[in-house]
C-alpha cells in the first residue's frame, strides 16, 4: 500500500498529471527507482476509493491529459497513514521509508513513535532467538572450524536487526533533534 | 477489553486507549509467583534492582546532554539482561547508575532494598555496594603482583587474606582461570585477561553483576566462551547479570534483551505487557 499513499501524499502537495506525478516521486526517493507501472495503478486505484479525482486537461500540443488533485477523504486518509503504526517489521520498514520522504515537522511525533514500535519488534525477535538452543563455544585449545563456523551463522542471523535497530535510532535522533529545533523556533516567534 | 498474551499474561484495558500518551489500564495475572519459563527467578516478591524514571543529565559547555531519559527497569535474581547501546547511547551512565557510583537527578534507583541514589551521594565512606560486582577494565598497578592476589583485592579489603586468597580461588575457577592464578597480567592474552577480571568483579559473590562491554576486543570463539561463563553464572550460581554491548549478536545467550539509544530505553512487547501499571500515564520508557 505504500506507493499509493505516497502518491496520494504528493497529489496533496500539489495536484498534477501522472507522469509529472511519476517523476517527482523519484525525485524524492531517490536512490529507490519507482516503475510508472506502479505509479498509474495506484492513481486509478485512488480514484476509485474517491481519495483523489480526475479531469481531463489540455495538454501539449492540444492533447488531452489527466489531471490529479486530491479530495478532502484524500487527505484525510494520508494523515492517517502517516499516524497509522504497524506491528510488522518488514512492511512498517518499508511504510517508514515512504512516510520519512513525504512528512512535514507536524507529523514526526507519529513517526518517532512508530520507530519505537518498530524497534520494540526487533528487541522480541532477538528475544525469540534467545529462547533458542545456543550453539556450544569451542574449547581454547580447539582448532576444529565448525564450531566457529557454526557459531558464525548464529551470529549472523541477526547481524541484519543491529543494523535496523540502528538506522531506527539515527532517524529517531534526527526527528527528535528537529522536532525540539522547530518547537524552540516556534516558541521565539511568539 | 481483555487481550491473552503470552507466559500466562492477562492485560486488561477497561477504556482503551484515548490517544498516544494517555492512560492504559494494565492488570497483571501472577507472572510474579512462578519461576519464569527461562530459569531465572522471576517469582521474588521483590526485583534485586530496580530503576524508576531514573533521568541523569550532564552540562557540556552551554550543552545539556541527557544521558538517561526517564529509564524504568527490573532485574530478577538469577536473570541474565543484555544492553544493546551503539557508541554515547547511555550504556555506561546507566550501570554507573544502577551501581551507585553516579546519582540518578530525578527517579529511584533500589538495589536489594538499598536507595542507591543515596548510597552514590556518599560512596566515598562506603565504596561498592557489598553485594554488587562490577567488571573493572584495568588490570593490577603492580606488575609483580600475581593473578590470585589481584583477583583477591576486592576481598581483601574487606575480610582476611585468606578468605580473599580462598575467593579468589574459587572465582578463577568459575570463569575457567585457575590455571592463570600464579601467573602475571603482562603474561595473559586480552581474553585471558578478561576472564580474569571477571574473577575480580565476582570475588565477592555479589549477588548482581554490572559488566560494560564484558567481549570488547575479543574473537568469536573468546566472545563466546565469556558470554556462556556470564550465562552459567545466572543459571547456575542464581546470580543476576546486567550486561551493556555494542553488538546485538552477543546479547543472544541472555534471558531478557533491551536495546538503549540517546538514554532511551525499549524492551520487549512482553516485558512492558507485564507493567505492573494501573491506571498510569503509560511511560514511553518503561522496560519491567
Amino acid at each position: 500500500m505504500s506507493v499509493k499513499h505516497a502518491v496520494l501524499g504528493l497529489v496533496i502537495e500539489r495536484p498534477g498529471y501522472g507522469y509529472e506525478l511519476y517523476q517527482r516521486l523519484n525525485q524524492r526517493v531517490e536512490g529507490h527507482e519507482i516503475s510508472e507501472r506502479a505509479v498509474y495503478p495506484a492513481l486509478s486505484s485512488l480514484a476509485r476509493s474517491g481519495w483523489i479525482q480526475q479531469s481531463l486537461r489540455d495538454g501539449h500540443a492540444h492533447r488531452q491529459r489527466v489531471w490529479y488533485e486530491s479530495t478532502p477523504d484524500g487527505v484525510d486518509e494520508f494523515r492517517g497513514w502517516m499516524g497509522r503504526p504497524s506491528d510488522e517489521v518488514a512492511s512498517l520498514r518499508s511504510d517508514l521509508r515512504w512516510k520519512l520522504a513525504l512528512a512535514s515537522v507536524e507529523d514526526l511525533p507519529d513517526l518517532i513513535e512508530q520507530t519505537r514500535a518498530q524497534e520494540r519488534a526487533c528487541v522480541d525477535r532477538i528475544e525469540a532467538l534467545t529462547r533458542e538452543p545456543q550453539p556450544e563455544p569451542p574449547r581454547a585449545d580447539d582448532f576444529d572450524w565448525r564450531p566457529i563456523a557454526q557459531l558464525l551463522v548464529r551470529r549472523s542471523d541477526v547481524a541484519h536487526l543491529q543494523t535496523q535497530i540502528e538506522v531506527l535510532q539515527a532517524v529517531r535522533r534526527e526527528m527528535k533533534a528537529t522536532v525540539r529545533r522547530h518547537a524552540s523556533r516556534t516558541a521565539r516567534s511568539r | 477489553m481483555a487481550v491473552d498474551l503470552r507466559d500466562g499474561v492477562r492485560l486488561h484495558c477497561a477504556k482503551c486507549r484515548q490517544d498516544a500518551g494517555s492512560v492504559l489500564h494494565v492488570t497483571r495475572s501472577s507472572r510474579r509467583g512462578s519461576r519464569d519459563p527461562r530459569g531465572f527467578d522471576a517469582s521474588a516478591a521483590a526485583p534485586l534492582l530496580s530503576l524508576d524514571g531514573v533521568t541523569k543529565r550532564y552540562v557540556r559547555g552551554r550543552h545539556e546532554i541527557v544521558a538517561l531519559d526517564d529509564v524504568s527497569l527490573e532485574v530478577a535474581p538469577g536473570e541474565f539482561v543484555a544492553i544493546f547501546g551503539s557508541h554515547a547511547s547511555g550504556k555506561t551512565t546507566l550501570l554507573r547508575v544502577a551501581a551507585g557510583i553516579e546519582a540518578a537527578d530525578e527517579g529511584r534507583v533500589s538495589f536489594a532494598g538499598d536507595d542507591m541514589t543515596e548510597w552514590a551521594t556518599s560512596r566515598r565512606r562506603r565504596g561498592l555496594h557489598p553485594r554488587l560486582g562490577w567488571l573493572r577494565r584495568s588490570g593490577p598497578f603492580l606488575a609483580s603482583m600475581t593473578i590470585v592476589d589481584y583477583v583477591a583485592l576486592p576481598v581483601a579489603r574487606g575480610g582476611s587474606p585468606a578468605e580473599g586468597q580462598r575467593r579468589a580461588t574459587r572465582a578463577l575457577g568459575r570463569m575457567g582461570a585457575d590455571a592463570l592464578a600464579h601467573a602475571t597480567w603482562e603474561e595473559l592474552s586480552d581474553a585471558e585477561r578478561t576472564h580474569v577480571m571477571l574473577a575480580q568483579a565476582i570475588a565477592r559473590e555479589p549477588a548482581l553483576l554490572l559488566a560494560d562491554d564484558p567481549t570488547r576486543g575479543l574473537g568469536v570463539g573468546d566472545r563466546e566462551r565469556v558470554l556462556t561463563l556470564l550465562r552459567a553464572l545466572a543459571d547456575k550460581d542464581g546470580m543476576a547479570v546486567l550486561m551493556a554491548v555494542p553488538e546485538v549478536p552477543d546479547m543472544l545467550r541472555s534471558h531478557t534483551v533491551m536495546t538503549l539509544s540517546d538514554g532511551e530505553l525499549i524492551a520487549s512487547s512482553d516485558r512492558n505487557a507485564t507493567a505492573d501499571v494501573i491506571d498510569l500515564p503509560m511511560k514511553r520508557n518503561t522496560a519491567r
